[in-house]
């Protein structure tokens, strides 16, 4: 059956599968967030009191962070079980509202993991390449987050901000999944190992779903 | 009077050409084949480090051993264990506190002999905030014309030493009191030296 011609849900229905989406995430991101606890990284094991609970904290942040921009296409995608749940217009204002989280929680991240090693610069050579990355991602997020809030000062016609926005949102979300591989030992192997993959996977076909819309 | 004048400078060249002709070979390091490794115990297995980067200089002549000189410096953050979280780990406060101390650095008191290719080279190591006399004792493994260039002469030179990391400062003991990281840390030095003939 042709999905628009489906009836309209009542507010109980609305409600119900809201809540269960809701549990679902949240369900989702209590895994997420377990993962500094149930697969501490090499540095977590090595570190004591405070330092522990800040380089805990910042991996948190971290990985909150991957899980809403993970949602960002989702909210995007014009999947017709969030209109329902939601009504179309909001999926915006949820994308918006998702936007400003992640940029106000993500320096969070570097303050935390560094303030455990007491804010020790990082040497400047190749095999420091993921945290290079991480910075390098944080300024792209913040760049991206700008110009969506001010993108009628940006001298680009919408259908190609949007274009651009989109892609770099994408490549931003693959390229922070490479970071949080091979930055964390807790990454590299077994459930939170899969987590990552099945992102990475998720998004991808998430990008073949709105390529047509992106690239257009 | 020309005489004199002709004394004078004949005194001063040998004056100024003395210590030069007392003084030691200067080598440089074959960078590729120079390395100062250490060895630290993790519970129960050896991890082998080493410092990537050094520079310094070194006089030495076998046969003129008193007269030798060693000096090298060390950049703490070529510090390489193959892992680079250990790598930053040891960079940080819990450790070698990298920003405030970012150089390790030894100088040669006196070099003597002792027994057959052995040199004792006393000197000062200094590591954070801790400078300390320590001995290397330092074999002579040869020199010879170098195969590869025949204009130069190589030279082998291989210490090693164990010190107590705590006693410089690098870690409070933490890992070493749940046996984690050893306090004894074994100190390779290892350096293949050039000049030109």
């Amino acid at each position: 059956m042709d999905r628009s011609l489906a009836e309209p849900w009542t507010t109980g229905q609305r409600v119900l599968a809201g809540t269960l989406l809701g549990c679902a995430f949240l369900l989702l991101l209590l895994f997420a967030l377990n993962i500094p606890f149930s697969h501490p990284s090499s540095s977590i094991l090595y570190k004591f009191g405070w330092d522990k609970t800040l380089l805990r904290g910042g991996k948190i942040a971290g990985i909150t962070v991957i899980l809403l921009l993970a949602m960002q296409p989702v909210l995007i995608a014009r999947f017709s079980l969030l209109g329902r749940i939601f009504g179309t217009s909001s999926h915006f204002t949820l994308h918006r509202v998702n936007g400003f989280i992640l940029c106000c929680l993500i320096p969070l991240h570097p303050v935390l993991v560094r303030a455990a090693e007491n804010f020790a610069p990082i040497p400047f050579v190749k095999k420091y390449w993921p945290e290079y990355l991480g910075i390098v991602l944080i300024c792209l997020l913040f760049l991206l987050g700008a110009g969506a809030l001010w993108r009628k000062k940006i001298p680009l016609a919408y259908p190609l901000w949007r274009t651009v926005h989109a892609l770099s949102g994408f490549l931003l979300l693959i390229a922070a999944l490479v970071h949080a591989h091979f930055v964390s030992t807790s990454f590299q192997a077994g459930l939170p190992r899969i987590f990552l993959f099945a992102l990475a996977a998720a998004t991808t076909l998430l990008f073949f779903r709105l390529r047509k819309r992106i690239l257009t | 009077m020309k005489k004199l004048l002709r004394l004078l400078a004949v005194t001063m060249i040998l004056a100024l050409a003395a210590p030069a002709l007392s003084q030691a070979n200067q080598w440089r390091f074959d960078e590729a084949h120079t390395r100062f490794f250490f060895d630290a115990r993790h519970t129960f297995s050896l991890v082998r480090g080493q410092f990537d980067d050094f520079s310094g200089s070194v006089w030495f002549d076998p046969e003129k051993p008193e007269t030798g000189r060693f000096e090298f410096t060390i950049p703490v953050k070529s510090i390489n264990t193959n892992i680079s979280k250990r790598d930053s780990h040891l960079l940080s406060d819990d450790f070698f506190s990298a920003r405030t101390y970012p150089l390790i650095t030894f100088k040669s008191t006196r070099v003597t002999p002792s027994g057959d290719k052995i040199f004792l080279v006393d000197g000062i190591l200094t590591i954070k905030d801790v400078s300390k006399y320590v001995t290397l004792p330092f074999t002579f493994l040869g020199q010879k014309a170098n195969p590869l260039n025949p204009g130069e002469i190589v030279a082998g030179l291989e210490a090693a030493l164990t010190i107590n990391r705590l006693e410089y400062h690098v870690g409070t003991g933490q890992f070493a009191e749940i046996g984690v990281v050893g306090r004894d840390v074994d100190i390779i030095v290892t350096l293949e030296l050039l000049r030109d003939k």
